[in-house]
């Protein structure tokens, strides 16, 4: 041992005595007997060992794939899943930072489970139905574990499952989509989860649309009506409310480019669905009376501006509204940078649509540059004279 | 019940799981089997994945039907094969969702057919076959039984 070594040479030198040199020795011993029983480390050829047999077993397994019986194959990853969910409560205590990386290794298990189901059986028709089974499992996941990861995970599956619902949906899986969804809305308990949950309720109403075969160009402005039906319900004022704003701001540019691009307007819209889609945007906004989603209601205009082909009604409109919000924003003493974004965008929409065929590519960006340089540098001018008035 | 609920997930993923399982075997136990005469593109070839992809003659033709989502069902004709009994853009008990355009049914579960081990060595090289289909009263699908038929015609 090197310790004794050292001690002997340090009384050749005459540095230590006998009973301290002694006492030094014994000191180290303890010290070394006490880290071993405590440590308990197995030795390294073990650990180079079973790495090598589970890369082994892993081999194995690969290469005699095809041959393995399919209800031994699935069987497999489910022990794996379950392995992933017991080594979660079973470090709860020991280790508490590793049980969150478990569980959500126990749903990439089930993912996988699911993958070798639907190729060995060849389920490709009943793919909807399986992400639609993901989310409900993902929103459990997140009610019962209360870990924010899970909130994404949820919201990922809930989009997959939307995307995925276009093609065909039925009927049960739009009720069993809207309950989940409700679940995940009602009893998240994070303002991320509301949010996202929303968006969710958001996409199904919009696949709902396509189930009934709806023909006609309105049915995002319907669905964000019927989803102020929430408001019913959930009084209090939250951050998801802002989404009825946003989804309204997104909307009114998608139509802006709809009612311009002739060749993507196919049928003119019904006289009579247009009114009375106008009159339920205020009624709604009659029966809520909440001064932020005042600016909701006036969608009610686009149904109208969409008989007029060019889109200068509804550009124009825009521009006023756009600047108009911005003005009232910056009146109130509210954050106007959002406001600036969608003056912004509407700014650029209407450029891009009218100017994009008159001019020279490179003097097209070039001026593009020039204007959207001019409206930072005002708001920048503008937030900062608001700031000295504050002072 | 405290101590039950964190086993609840990974209790509903193994039923989630299970329940697919006994789904495709569902349609074997409930369902009605036919026999298709089927083509591939190309001769079978292991090397290639454990797929082969089926054209079917019974489900080619002029339907009286607009092109986008059908629903159809089968019935046997004189000579033992599976032709196509009713077709109808709107859903009916015991229809299968298929999509038809360019005068062809194209029905997704019974389009790829994943070879099963045993199979590889008859039917590999082959074009022509016979394959049997269980259509379940709900209108799920399950292909098996793929057979390689000598071509006569040649």
């Amino acid at each position: 041992m090197s310790i004794d070594k050292k001690v002997r040479e340090w009384k050749e030198a005459g540095l230590l005595d006998e009973t301290t040199g002694q006492r030094l020795i014994d000191f180290e011993y303890k010290k070394l007997a006490v880290s071993d029983k405590r440590e308990h480390k197995p030795p390294i050829l073990v650990i180079i060992g079973s790495i090598l047999l589970a890369l082994s077993l892993f081999s194995f397994v690969a290469a005699n794939w095809q041959a393995i019986p399919d209800l031994v194959k699935v069987s497999i990853f489910l022990v794996f899943m379950l392995g992933m969910y017991v080594a979660a409560e079973r470090l709860q205590v020991k280790a508490p930072r590793y049980v969150t990386l478990f569980r959500v290794l126990g749903v990439v298990f089930f993912v996988a489970t699911m993958i070798v189901i639907f190729t060995t059986y060849n389920l490709s028709s009943q793919l909807p139905l399986l992400f639609w089974l993901f989310f409900a499992v993902a929103v459990l996941h997140k009610l019962i574990y209360k870990h924010p990861i899970f909130t994404f995970i949820a919201a990922l599956a809930a989009f997959l499952a939307v995307t995925n619902s276009f093609q065909g949906i039925g009927i049960t899986l739009i009720l069993f989509g809207l309950l989940v969804t409700w679940v995940w809305f009602h009893y998240g308990d994070n303002e991320l989860d509301r949010i996202f949950a929303w968006f969710s309720f958001y996409g199904l109403l919009l696949t709902i649309g396509q189930y009934i075969d709806y023909e006609g160009r309105f049915w995002p402005l319907w669905a964000l009506a019927a989803l102020h039906i929430l408001f019913l319900v959930y009084r209090e004022r939250a951050q998801w409310q802002y989404l009825y704003l946003f989804v309204a701001a997104i909307l009114s540019i998608g139509y802006l480019v709809n009612a311009t691009e002739g060749w993507l307007s196919q049928r003119q819209p019904s006289v009579i669905e247009a009114t009375l889609l106008s009159v339920v945007l205020v009624a709604v906004y009659l029966t809520h009376r909440r001064p932020d989603l005042l600016w909701v209601s006036l969608l009610a205009v686009i149904p109208f501006s969409l008989f007029e082909d060019s889109g200068i009604l509804l550009a124009i409109l825009l521009e006023v509204v756009a600047l108009a919000y911005l003005i009232m924003q910056d009146h109130e003493r509210k954050p106007i940078v959002l406001a600036f974004i969608y003056f912004l965008l509407v700014q650029m929409t209407i450029y891009f649509i009218y100017v994009w065929d008159r001019l020279d590519i490179s003097l097209f960006f070039l001026i593009g540059a020039l204007i959207v340089f001019a409206l930072s540098l005002a708001l920048w001018w503008r937030s900062r004279t608001r700031g000295d008035a504050r002072t | 019940m405290k101590r039950i609920t964190p086993w609840l997930v990974p209790i509903v993923q193994v039923l989630i799981a299970i329940g697919f399982i006994l789904l495709v075997y569902a349609v074997s136990w409930f369902g009605q089997s036919y026999t298709f005469k089927a083509t591939s593109y190309e001769p079978y070839d292991p090397f290639f994945g454990d797929y082969v992809y089926l054209e079917f003659d019974s489900l080619e033709g002029r339907q009286d039907v607009d092109s986008g989502t059908v629903y159809v069902s089968f019935k046997t004709d004189d000579a033992g094969f599976a032709t196509i009994d009713r077709v109808s853009s709107r859903p009916f008990f015991g229809g299968t969702r298929a999509e038809y355009y360019d005068r062809q049914v194209f029905i997704t579960d019974m389009s790829s057919y994943r070879v099963a081990e045993d199979e590889k060595a008859v039917i590999e090289g082959a074009k022509t076959f016979e394959v049997e289909v269980d259509v379940a009263p709900w209108g799920m699908v399950r292909a098996h039984d793929l057979r390689p038929i000598e071509a006569e015609t040649e």
